[in-house]
């Protein structure tokens, strides 16, 4: 597959169906594994690091959800192609801007992906639309299954699978839900909401994970331990708290639309002309207009417009994708200008 | 980290105050040993740089971290227990059982927990997988009642009982 090609469509996890969509973006879970008697990856010298990555690229590739996908040695990619990657979330900022032998496979509708050699030897990533815990875990699960058969995973009977930083041993499962919670940002109840996913160690980051803001009002919530509970218990205390997030979010909407409805549509209707008609716009105004036109648009003030047409739309008009799209590199004036063309093609504008 | 002279394992950290400003090396045992710098008289080598290259005028404070480290080193990479300290990462899966007393503090206080519970690889996906259905299924099963969407409510019991016998002792909590 060339790369070009992923930069007009988007994975199938951002078609804004399954359950929840109006609020959950997304279901990730990502399962870090380990080849038996390698050195992880931080600290493999360059031979050892190249000889796994060959060993484990080798087997993913040839695994059947796998074999008809798409597999990157990203030592040979481009910046922009890595960009591009860690924009659809099929790789971290991590791994694009890691040294050595690394690669990513990944599936062609982009549900499931395996990073090599990030901080482990395999990263295996299940994404799916909507609120779908069980559906995302089955799938992992099965993939997990079909890998290790392939593969000699280092387990311990005591630590479970053993990890390059200790704060992912056990089950090595990261379940992660996106959501977009505009109306608790609006209100500035996010603090609260920090507080008390800590209180019960779930852990809530930004659009790209780690370290990264919430630009657009997403957040993801995820498990902080990944030791001593099994699956079904981690992935069941996301299952009793995302819900009650949800339901404060949709409190919160109703809320600003009783009181304060010309005000909203105000915001929503603005966003909306700032997209139809600018003619430079920047990666932050895009976000922050696209979160309350997506709002405006689960709230019925906005008619006509589809919500997987504003979910695209965050992931296409990031920088590496339109420099893709437009096929070379673009600097800032010129990046602003492409995006705010692509955005009036998307909505019709003129 | 790299050694900065030869790509081995960097092991010893040096912080030389040259003229008030603070230059790090780091080195692996050998390179630092012969480079002469963890003796009393510093011997720039030739290939380095100004800054270093002025050190016999300058203030040194050498801090000799690693090379006398006598903590428990992994048999198969030779991480020692300092190094995993200072870095937070691990050298290989064989650490774990180098380092296992010294993890278990530590362990317990990242998650609470020391000891895995959950999916072995000898253990089948449909298993593992059914476990969690069942939970979410009983779940909703629960704010079905709670809000008293009693159809529901027996429509989630069916599929709980479809699923339990297949799942045998792997029922949800």
């Amino acid at each position: 597959m060339e790369l070009h090609s992923l930069s007009s469509t988007t994975g199938e996890w951002l078609r804004g169906e399954g359950p929840e969509s109006d609020i959950v973006i997304s279901t990730r879970i990502r399962l870090a594994r380990n080849l038996r008697g390698r050195p992880f990856p931080p600290r493999a010298g360059p031979e050892a690091r190249g000889l796994a990555e060959a060993f484990v690229r080798e087997r993913v590739r040839g695994a059947a959800p796998f074999a008809e996908g798409v597999c990157l040695e990203l030592a040979r990619s481009s910046e922009l192609d890595r960009k591009l990657l860690v924009e659809r979330h099929l790789i971290s900022r991590e791994l694009a801007n890691a040294e050595g032998q690394r690669s990513v496979a990944f599936t062609r509708d982009e549900s499931t992906s395996v990073m090599i050699n990030e901080e482990d030897h395999l990263r295996i990533q299940v994404i799916r639309s909507g609120m779908q815990l069980a559906a995302c875990w089955e799938a992992a699960d099965r993939v997990e299954h079909t890998l290790g058969s392939r593969l000699d995973f280092a387990f311990d009977d005591a630590f479970g699978y053993l990890t390059s930083c200790p704060t992912n041993v056990g089950t090595g499962m990261r379940v992660s839900v996106m959501l977009h919670l505009p109306a608790l940002v609006l209100t500035k109840q996010m603090e609260r909401v920090f507080e008390a996913m800590s209180k019960i160690s779930l852990a809530v980051r930004g659009l790209f994970g780690e370290g990264t803001s919430a630009s657009g009002d997403f957040y993801q919530i995820s498990n902080q331990v990944t030791l001593g509970f099994d699956e079904a218990q981690l992935l069941g205390r996301l299952n009793d708290v995302i819900p009650k997030v949800i339901e404060h979010e949709r409190h919160t909407r109703d809320a600003l639309l009783a009181d304060n409805r010309v005000k909203l549509e105000d915001r929503v209707w603005r966003a909306l002309g700032v997209l139809r008609t600018a003619r430079r716009i920047s990666s932050e105004e895009t976000m922050e207009t696209l979160s309350s036109v997506r709002l405006g648009v689960n709230l019925g003030l906005l008619p006509g417009l589809s919500i997987s047409t504003i979910n695209t739309l965050f992931i296409l008009t990031q920088p590496a994708h339109l420099q893709k799209l437009e096929g070379r590199p673009l600097a800032t004036p010129e990046r602003n200008e492409r995006r705010a063309r692509f955005i009036r093609e998307q909505l019709g504008a003129p | 980290m790299k050694c900065e002279r030869c790509e081995g394992v960097a092991s010893v950290r040096l912080v030389l105050v040259v003229n008030d400003e603070k230059v790090e090396r780091h080195l692996c045992e050998r390179c630092a040993e012969t480079q002469g710098d963890l003796a009393p008289t510093i011997h720039a080598p030739p290939d380095d740089d100004n800054k270093v290259a002025a050190l016999a005028a300058a203030s040194i404070e050498i801090r000799r971290a690693a090379a006398i480290d006598t903590s428990p080193r992994c048999p198969s990479c030779e991480t020692t227990h300092n190094q995993f300290r200072r870095q937070g990462k691990l050298g290989c899966p064989d650490c774990y059982a180098a380092f296992r007393t010294q993890l278990d503090g530590l362990l317990d206080k990242i998650h609470g927990r020391t000891r895995h519970r959950g999916k072995r690889p000898d253990q089948p996906p449909t298993e593992a997988a059914l476990g969690y259905r069942l939970t979410e299924l009983q779940g909703r099963l629960a704010r079905a009642v709670g809000s008293e969407s009693y159809e529901e409510a027996a429509q989630l019991r069916d599929q709980i009982r479809a699923l339990a016998p297949t799942t045998g002792t792997h029922g949800a909590p």
